[in-house]
């Protein structure tokens, strides 16, 4: 199982807001806002609520569970 | 900022200017005044005011090398992405600083040793290299000041980034080429089997010498985060990189740290049993650096 997410088209959405402005509203560094969207990273649930939040949008809008074939 | 920017790199380039200039008197000075204090012959006035003028651009010298790292510093805080140039920059531009020191202590040394009769062999060839090491930087920085320039005036915007992710990758590339290059000493002095006594004289000094950029680096992060909580120095992949890089280290460093202490035991090798602990020094920080950058890029 892998961990999707819409943080891309969320950014998109909220005015183009790039990584950088998203990892300062997070706390976070702009290369873990990187990985997460590529989905190498997971975010720890902290985390995960604070984008929820930072978009307005329930954790399951942003992340959800890719099964394997 | 880009005004603190554009005022160190003139400055900079005004002491480079004549540090630079410094430089190439010294080369002419020095095959000047040499071949005369190598054969003991005697120094004249004109030779000895040759030699104080050298003296006196040591200073500008040292003033240039503050104000060239000062602006590589500047540049780090205002550029928000890594750049090899810089990095390599700062890390022979430290080196340069203290071969400065060293440049003095053998210009000394050659009066003295010249005056009591003893061969100033080895300080000729010490000061040679520094040039050549002074005389790099010196390019090195004339480039970065003139790329810094040209993207200033194409006015290139800059994010704000909250939590910098630049100084803790430049870190790990100083931990790698300061790995590296103590490394290639260690191993150098292995091969050709240098002498203890030798060794006894040298090992702290190189290994001090080399280590000083990444600890110069580190000192500066430390700085940088005094104001932060310690939960708040690493984010948490940053965490979870130097977390995976730290069991990387271990895992790596105990096999060759075995092999270290099998050629000891054996005595196998007699530099070895003194060259092991930078051997072992250098692979750590080569092992930890690169890991950590390979796992911080890799996602």
């Amino acid at each position: 199982m892998k961990l999707g997410n819409n943080i891309r088209r969320c950014r998109f959405d909220k005015d183009e807001i790039s990584q950088q402005a998203l990892a300062n509203a997070v706390g976070v560094t702009r290369l873990t806002i990187h990985s997460i969207e590529k989905s190498k990273f997971v975010p720890s649930t902290l985390l995960a609520l604070k984008l929820a939040r930072f978009f307005g949008k329930s954790v399951e809008d942003i992340f959800y569970i890719i099964d394997d074939e | 900022m880009e005004k603190r920017l554009k005022v160190s790199g003139v400055i900079s380039l005004i002491f480079g200017f004549i540090s630079f200039c410094w430089l190439l008197y010294n080369t002419i000075a020095f095959e000047y005044v040499r071949p005369k204090i190598i054969q003991f012959e005697d120094i004249g006035v004109f030779d000895d005011r040759l030699m104080k003028i050298v003296f006196i651009g040591l200073l500008f010298s040292f003033f240039f090398h503050l104000f060239a790292i000062l602006t590589i510093i500047f540049q780090f805080q205002f550029f928000k992405k890594t750049n090899m140039l810089r990095i390599v920059s700062m890390c022979i531009g430290i080196i340069s600083l203290i071969s400065l020191f060293v440049d003095w202590a053998a210009l000394g040394d050659i009066g003295k040793q010249y005056k009591m009769g003893i061969s100033t062999y080895g300080e000729w060839t010490f000061l040679y290299s520094a040039s050549v090491l002074h005389g790099l930087f010196h390019i090195l920085l004339f480039i970065l000041i003139f790329i810094t320039f040209r993207e200033l005036r194409k006015q290139v915007q800059i994010e704000f980034a909250q939590k910098d992710e630049i100084i803790f990758c430049t870190a790990q590339y100083v931990g790698i080429l300061c790995g590296i290059i103590g490394l290639a000493v260690t191993l150098f002095l292995w091969l050709i089997q240098a002498p203890i006594g030798i060794l006894k004289n040298i090992l702290i000094p190189y290994c001090i010498f080399i280590m000083i950029p990444y600890c110069l680096f580190v000192s500066y992060w430390l700085i940088i985060k005094r104001k932060e909580r310690l939960k708040e120095w690493y984010d948490e992949k940053q965490f979870r990189d130097v977390s995976k890089s730290g069991l990387m280290t271990l895992v790596f460093s105990l096999p060759c740290l075995v092999i270290m202490f099998l050629i000891n035991f054996l005595n196998m090798s007699p530099p070895a049993n003194m060259l092991w602990i930078p051997c072992y020094m250098f692979l750590i920080l080569l092992i930890f650096s690169g890991g950590t950058l390979y796992f911080s890029k890799k996602g």
